[in-house]
């Protein structure tokens, strides 16, 4: 939550140390796809089996429950409607948040780019806030907005803004001398410079803080709700911690995970699918 | 000859007078003293080697830099900053725009101006015949080769109607092949649009090539403009006799202006 | 510098920046006071000059210091042991390639899942105290450290093992000389990532199951409707955040200055 994420560093390929024949023979991409999909399953059998194992070991499946128990949860749940309903709510308010957070992060860092005076003035606040994790305004904003959705989402947005700022400030401020010469060149207003220029040229720099937001917003969602919400996946850990029940804590953090993994893997597709332009000459894809 | 317009009688279109410029008083200026004027309609090549000040003086035509001491204007009037009468093609093609297509990117100067959209389409489509870049008017900047780019920055130097285009070594960081090519197509395209240009390199050959007249420096720091060299050969250029003859005489006078004397053989007539 | 330039006044320098950021705190306090003032409701929102007082109290008075401490030394602790713990498990994994693909996924499940939802099943297993905190924090630190490095070591340039070949360096001499300290500039933007998350994750473990520091006296100071508290907990909170994260640039301009060469200091 505290580090520019810049396009260089987090967008980057992780394996890109192999070198790539120039002509893949599909059969080969298709072969590579099929090992490594069987990989994945393979590890992921062991995985359940040792879970298992040591879970009988422990001996006591009531503190740590094995994947039976915990498909079992699942399933219970599931049948009767918490899941849906617990993963719902907390998805809403993970997309809410997020979105209006990142949303006015762009403003915040397009306008403080864009001024000495105001991101001189600004930049106390905006290294304080970075280093003030989301729960401890949980006091504040449940005195000014009360205990309902509106302080969950708030505590959501807090936790995007900042991030997606910073990196808007960075992309805003870095833009290549030669694009803002060209503009210059071509007369274009003020306006004109921010919305044709700046803001597509900060779009690498907006998405990988976002991405980052994302993250945050999945961390931040459960903690919220921990500490009061009627329903979501954080209340599910929270009611399982109360009442002992690991088995039903164990599924929400299995829910978490995954539907954190997914979201993430969307975003990166969309943005492989819809980015790779405004990342100029660089064809480096997001992993 | 050529059969251009009487040179003596056009006025200057861009006056360069007592330009000197240091990046800090208490460093000794990089140029000092540069006298020149560029006429309408012509191709002028400014040629010297790197820390000159060749590029400063480009970028100050721009208006991206200010002299420190000196003016320079254009018809007459003193130039403070860019503007779109004078458009500029850069060295790298960080200058376009990678999330618009090469048509867009050629349009943009002209959406910028608030010209309506199809005679934007009009006009960007000529220059992009012209450049011989319509086939690829709607890929990607980053779907074309490094030549292209280069067509494509030109044809947006052209879509205007600006009084000046301004080259900073616009061939430099292009393989020695597309450099040929490319120069021969903008002095084929120079001899039809008839634009007054500004092109800096370090290249005498590729001065030889586009140039009307090439303006020599010397090296910095206390850079100068040495002697202005006219180029009197027919269009397009080939490697005549003649042609080699200009490239000798610009050999010696590129090592006259590094050893800061005159030109001993007396035959430039500028 | 133009003479123009120059006329105009320079706001890039570091005086100007400190000037501009005191006259912006100072703008912001004297609004914050006003609306304090007009809401006239402590409660609600204390002045700044009460949140001032709480703070000097929380710093001064030894009960709330020994919090200040405990969260401070937690986040040390945690964070030590998990990044020098993700930095193993990366390094470990990234080397080899099949079960750096293998274990990847794993890892970035476990990287999404809040570490705090892992506060409940470490009651249950480590009991209601300290080793639970500590293992919220680590978790925090273990995953981006540990992801960042397998993808530093990934990332390494191919020519560069390619000469550590050529010159007969031996697999462990590679892993030492090579990997690892091509790596450290991925290992840093994790650990970065990761102390950030720490704090995130000892605030919320001590709002839950505390009895110490400073996630502990935020929460009672909501109980107790002590505002001006509850902002002086917040306010240093974002000062030590703010602290442990300039230690880390200035870790990365100084110590592993030499890992960067060739690469912008972000």
């Amino acid at each position: 939550m505290s580090t520019i994420a810049s396009p260089e560093e987090d967008l980057r390929t992780p394996v890109v140390a192999r070198p790539r024949p120039a002509v893949r023979v599909p059969s080969d991409a298709l072969a590579r796809a099929a090992r490594r999909t069987g990989l994945t399953l393979g590890s992921l059998v062991v995985l359940v089996a040792a879970w298992e194992w040591g879970s009988r070991a422990y001996d006591v499946p009531f503190l740590f429950p094995g994947p039976l128990a915990v498909a079992e949860s699942l399933a219970d749940n599931l049948a009767d409607g918490t899941l849906a309903a617990s993963t719902g709510a907390s998805l809403w308010r993970i997309v809410a948040g997020f979105v209006l957070g990142s949303v006015a992060g762009v403003v915040v860092g397009l306008v403080l780019g864009a001024s000495r005076v105001a991101s001189g003035m600004a930049a106390p606040f905006v290294t304080f806030f970075r280093f003030v994790p989301p729960l401890a305004w949980f006091g504040p904003v449940l005195v000014w907005f009360g205990a309902g959705e509106t302080s969950k989402v708030l505590l959501i947005v807090y936790t995007s803004l900042f991030v997606v700022a910073l990196n808007t400030i960075e992309g805003s401020t870095k833009l290549p001398q030669d694009l803002s010469r060209m503009a210059g060149v071509a007369g274009a207003s003020w306006w004109q410079r921010m919305f044709w220029v700046t803001l597509p040229a900060s779009v690498p720099y907006i998405v990988a803080g976002a991405r980052v937001a994302l993250g945050n917003a999945f961390m931040t969602v459960v903690s919220a709700e921990m500490l009061g919400a009627s329903a979501g996946l954080g209340v599910m850990v929270n009611n399982g911690m109360t009442s002992t029940n690991v088995p039903d804590v164990f599924t929400a953090i299995l829910v978490l995970g995954v539907a954190g993994l997914v979201c993430d893997r969307l975003f990166v597709l969309a943005v492989n699918t819809f980015g790779r332009r405004f990342r100029g000459q660089q064809t480096v894809d997001v992993a | 000859m050529t059969g251009q317009p009487d040179v003596q009688t056009v006025p200057p279109l861009l006056e360069v007078s007592g330009v000197s410029y240091s990046y800090k008083p208490s460093l000794p200026p990089v140029m000092e003293g540069i006298d020149l004027s560029i006429r309408s309609g012509e191709f002028f090549v400014l040629l010297g080697p790197s820390g000159c000040g060749k590029t400063t003086i480009l970028n100050q035509v721009a208006g991206f830099e200010k002299p420190t001491t000196g003016t320079i204007s254009l018809k007459g009037e003193k130039i403070t900053g860019p503007a779109p009468d004078r458009a500029v093609v850069f060295q790298g093609h960080e200058s376009l725009l990678g999330w618009l297509t090469v048509r867009q990117n050629v349009e943009f100067p002209l959406k910028v101006a608030g010209v309506g959209t199809g005679e934007r389409r009009a006009r960007a489509q000529k220059v992009l015949e012209l450049v011989e870049l319509a086939p690829q008017a709607d890929k990607f900047p980053h779907e074309l080769s490094g030549g292209m780019k280069q067509r494509v920055q030109i044809a947006r130097g052209l879509v205007t109607d600006s009084r000046m285009i301004l080259m900073d070594e616009p061939f430099g960081a292009l393989d020695a092949q597309t450099r040929g090519t490319l120069q021969a197509e903008l002095s084929d395209i120079w001899e039809r649009e008839r634009r007054t240009v500004l092109f800096i390199t370090h290249d005498i050959a590729e001065a030889v090539i586009l140039a009307d007249r090439v303006g020599v420096m010397s090296s910095g720091p206390r850079a100068y403009l040495h002697s202005i060299v006219p180029i009197d050969l027919p269009r397009p250029r080939r490697r005549t006799a003649e042609f080699n003859e200009y490239i000798d005489l610009l050999e010696a006078t590129v090592s006259a202006a590094k050893a800061r004397r005159p030109l001993e053989t007396g035959t430039v007539a500028a | 510098m133009s003479a123009v330039a120059a006329a105009r006044v320079d706001l890039s320098g570091r005086g100007a920046r400190v000037g501009l950021g005191l006259l912006g705190v100072v703008v912001v306090a004297a609004a914050w006071q006003a609306v304090a003032a007009a809401t006239g409701n402590p409660l609600v929102l204390p002045a700044p000059t009460d949140v001032v007082t709480a703070l000097v109290q929380l710093v001064t008075d030894p009960q709330t210091r020994t919090d200040l401490l405990d969260t401070v030394r937690r986040v040390v602790a945690g964070f030590v042991a998990g990044s020098v713990g993700g930095l193993l498990l990366g390094a470990g994994i990234g080397s080899f390639r099949v079960v750096r693909e293998l274990l990847n996924p794993y890892l970035n499940f476990l990287r999404t899942v809040a570490p705090i939802a892992w506060i409940v099943p470490a009651t249950i297993w480590l009991g209601v105290g300290e080793p639970s905190i500590l293992f919220v924090v680590v978790y925090a630190a273990v995953f981006p450290v540990a992801i960042n490095t397998i993808s530093g070591i990934a990332a390494v340039d191919a020519d560069k093992l390619r000469m550590a070949r050529a010159v007969g360096l031996s697999p462990v001499g590679t892993f030492a000389r090579i990997l690892v300290p091509s790596a450290v500039p991925f290992v840093m933007v994790g650990a970065r990532l990761g102390l950030g998350l720490s704090f995130m994750a000892v605030v919320g473990a001590e709002m839950i199951i505390g009895q110490s520091g400073l996630g502990y006296v935020i929460y009672d100071a909501r109980t107790f409707s002590n505002t001006a508290l509850m902002f002086a907990g917040i306010l240093v909170l974002g000062v030590v955040g703010y602290l442990f994260d300039l230690l880390f640039v200035g870790l990365r301009s100084s110590l592993f200055r030499k890992y960067y060469a060739g690469r912008e200091a972000a």
